[in-house]
């Protein structure tokens, strides 16, 4: 006890690590609550499992690339089996077969899914960071900021956000997946997200914890990062989840009417495919090479509403 | 109510303008107005310019923009970079996609309100599971290859001489239309028009039916009844073959965006109705012994629905970009393939025109669902009066 400041130090250090590992404690309880109810929700479990499956599949791709499948045959760019005639169905070596130029439909299958994964998340954030912040400002502060925000809000809706994917995939052909994912956030988080957390958030400020933060002398700013834009969560992960599904879809519109140059990708693959057969005039569909980019499209996006709808759970009480 | 309305439209009108800008600067970003050069190439730099200042191109953005919008509110549309005057295009192709776009939203609605109804007031069953699978799978399924998919079912595997690719809804009839001195586009607004006065009437004689205690006409029963009724007008007015080559072609179009737009009506109406289970005036309205259908159609649906009319009013956007691709895809002469054609050739009075249409279009109907959600919910009228008192 010779020197007092150094123990004052220690005292603090303790008290912060308590207090750390408190507010850890509550975090873990609040997210084990979140599960156990989220685990109730059979669409919400069907999505999560399909969100892994995808997962899996976007990892697996560069180890098989990289130990199991000599490139020269199976990369997903430039790869061509010399010992079967193209397209080929479905076989021992090409469990999906292989598309006209050769190419193995698995392997093309398994790379397009980190691109998507990307455009996605890119998408989601967007999404939820732009509407999050218009929403919650003009729920908030009403008045003039709200008719600003809302007008923004109204003009973003209107814009048909996926034909104006089509028009900036035209012009810039070989923007990444990430850019085009941003932009869709953007405009989807601008209209519909920001005006569905815009009216949460009027019935956030009219409630009695807010009302006991102002009374206690907390001002606009605290009460907003403190009390409202936590409460508006729950709801942006939801409409997050959603702008995916969207996202994803546009994206696929782009490539599926051949106006980007993206070459891991679900949508170009049912192009070209519908191409080469339209090019090479023959009598079927290569339903090996259509069915699993289609079907890889839908699921994706079904996953993410499938979570959505999961996520409604936890964030809407009423529901339970 | 009238104040209602007018306060909606006029907001209406600012939210075009703002719209309307937006668009012109996106477009303008994202392709510059350099674009003569684009399918002039066989032109000196002298006819080049020439023809740049012909299409006003040369101005500064502001000019240009401050033209383009003095044009619109004077109502001329200008001519497209090939020569075509935009409103006679516009008058070619619009009604064939509102042919799409009205009975095909109707249709969706009146199928996702009954099967949400079904799926959401019973306890969970095999059937009801399987029913919310599988219209949540149509309606996350990627458009364009659920198009093709029913082009070439309905093309190849019913046999109609239909070629699967590059036209697959198949083309008119062109000696079946050189009979009568009419478009395409003309018959298919007045089919349009025969639809709105016959569903009209018959939502008059429904609400006299109801309100002198009757039952109300079944809905099958009225779609039944107005197509039927509908085609005896169109063969008296002198386009009954072609309106059925008409009608036979927009089939695999209109399939598709049902089929694709359902779903979302579906589980909304589903959502909606599970909550109002529990609430007291179902109890009460069991109590009374009414039956449990009254119970459902009467009391609970009747609640359960206004989610899903907000819901229409969010997605229409959507369900507009929907109908552009499925007739890109599909080769439905409509706005859609002229919205990509236009693109593919960077026809930008065009393009504008066509997006304009699109935000006006999104606007009327938005305007009526909001006078429709009004009429239903007495508490949204009385809100928006004390907002404006406040």
């Amino acid at each position: 006890m010779a020197d007092p400041s150094g123990l004052d130090a220690n005292e603090d250090q303790g008290q912060r690590l308590a207090h750390a590992r408190i507010r850890l404690v509550l975090t873990y309880g609040r997210l084990r609550g979140a599960w156990l109810e989220y685990r109730k929700s059979s669409m919400g479990l069907i999505g999560l499992g399909l969100i892994i499956v995808f997962a899996i599949m976007a990892v697996i791709h560069p180890i098989l690339i990289d130990n199991v499948w000599p490139s020269g045959i199976y990369d997903p760019q430039v790869g061509f089996d010399p010992n079967y005639f193209h397209p080929s169905p479905p076989s021992s070596d090409h469990l999906l077969g292989t598309d006209a130029l050769g190419r193995d439909v698995l392997s093309r299958l398994l790379a397009a899914t980190t691109p998507t994964f990307g455009l996605g998340l890119a998408a989601a954030l967007a999404a939820s960071t732009i509407g999050t912040i218009v929403g919650a400002y003009a729920g908030y502060y009403r008045g003039s900021v709200d008719s600003v925000l809302s007008r923004f809000s109204d003009v973003a809706l209107l814009l048909p956000a996926p034909i104006l994917m089509v028009i900036v995939g035209t012009r810039y052909r070989d923007i990444s997946p990430v850019a085009l994912g941003l932009i869709y956030g953007f405009l989807a988080g601008l209209g519909g997200t920001a005006i569905m957390l815009r009216s949460q958030s009027l019935k956030l400020r009219e409630s009695s914890f807010v009302e006991a933060s102002r009374s206690s002398g907390g001002g606009s700013a605290n009460i907003l990062t403190r009390h409202v834009i936590p409460h508006l969560m729950p709801l942006a992960a939801i409409s997050a989840l959603v702008v995916v599904t969207g996202a994803v879809v546009a994206d696929g519109f782009i490539s599926f009417f051949g106006f980007t140059r993206s070459i891991h990708n679900w949508g170009t693959m049912i192009y070209e495919t519908i191409t080469y057969d339209q090019a090479l005039s023959v009598p079927e569909p290569s339903w090996h090479a259509l069915i699993p980019p289609a079907l890889a499209l839908s699921l994706f996006a079904l996953a993410f509403y499938l979570a959505s709808r999961g996520m409604e759970r936890i964030a809407d009480p009423r529901s339970r | 109510m009238t104040r209602y309305i007018l306060r909606r439209g006029l907001g209406s009108l600012v939210t075009l303008f703002f719209f309307l800008t937006a668009v012109f600067f996106l477009v303008q970003i994202i392709v510059p107005a350099d674009f003569t050069v684009q399918f002039a190439l066989g032109m000196g730099p002298a006819q080049r310019e020439a023809l740049r200042e012909e299409l006003g191109l040369n101005l500064p953005l502001w000019r240009q923009y401050l033209n383009w919008m003095g044009d619109f509110v004077t109502g001329k549309l200008g001519t497209s970079f090939y020569g075509n005057d935009v409103i006679e295009v516009l008058k070619q192709t619009v009604p064939l996609s509102m042919l799409l776009f009205i009975p095909g939203t109707a249709l969706a609605y009146i199928l996702g309100l009954r099967l949400g109804k079904f799926t959401g007031w019973r306890p969970p069953k095999i059937l009801s599971g399987v029913t919310t699978l599988s219209g949540l799978a149509l309606f996350t399924s990627f458009p364009p290859w659920l198009a093709w998919l029913i082009a070439y079912i309905i093309g190849r595997r019913l046999g109609t001489q239909r070629t699967v690719f590059g036209n697959p809804a198949g083309s008119f009839n062109r000696q079946l239309w050189s009979e009568i001195d009419l478009e395409p586009a003309a018959a298919a607004s007045r089919m349009l028009l025969t639809f709105a006065v016959l569903v009209g009437g018959m939502a008059l004689l429904n609400w006299q039916l109801v309100r002198r205690g009757g039952r109300g006409i079944p809905v099958i029963l009225g779609i039944i009844f107005v197509g039927g009724l509908s085609f005896l007008i169109w063969q008296a007015w002198g386009f009954g073959p072609q309106a059925i080559d008409l009608v036979s072609i927009a089939s695999v179009p209109l399939l598709t965006f049902i089929l694709l737009t359902f779903g979302e009506t579906m589980l909304i109406m589903r959502t909606s109705l599970r909550e109002q289970h529990n609430q007291e005036y179902v109890t009460v309205a069991r109590a009374k012994g009414l039956p449990e259908s009254t119970v459902r159609d009467k009391h609970a649906s009747r609640n359960a629905i206004l989610p899903v009319v907000s819901r229409l009013i969010i997605s229409l956007p959507f369900l507009l970009t929907g109908i552009v691709i499925i007739e890109d895809v599909l080769g439905w002469p409509g706005v859609g393939s002229t919205l990509f054609g236009s693109l593919y050739q960077q026809d930008m009075p065009m393009v504008m025109a066509l997006f304009l249409l699109v935000g006006l279009v999104t606007l009327v109907a938005r305007l009526v669902l909001e006078v429709v959600l009004a009429m239903m919910d007495p508490r949204l009228r009385i809100t928006e009066t004390q907002e404006t008192k406040a």
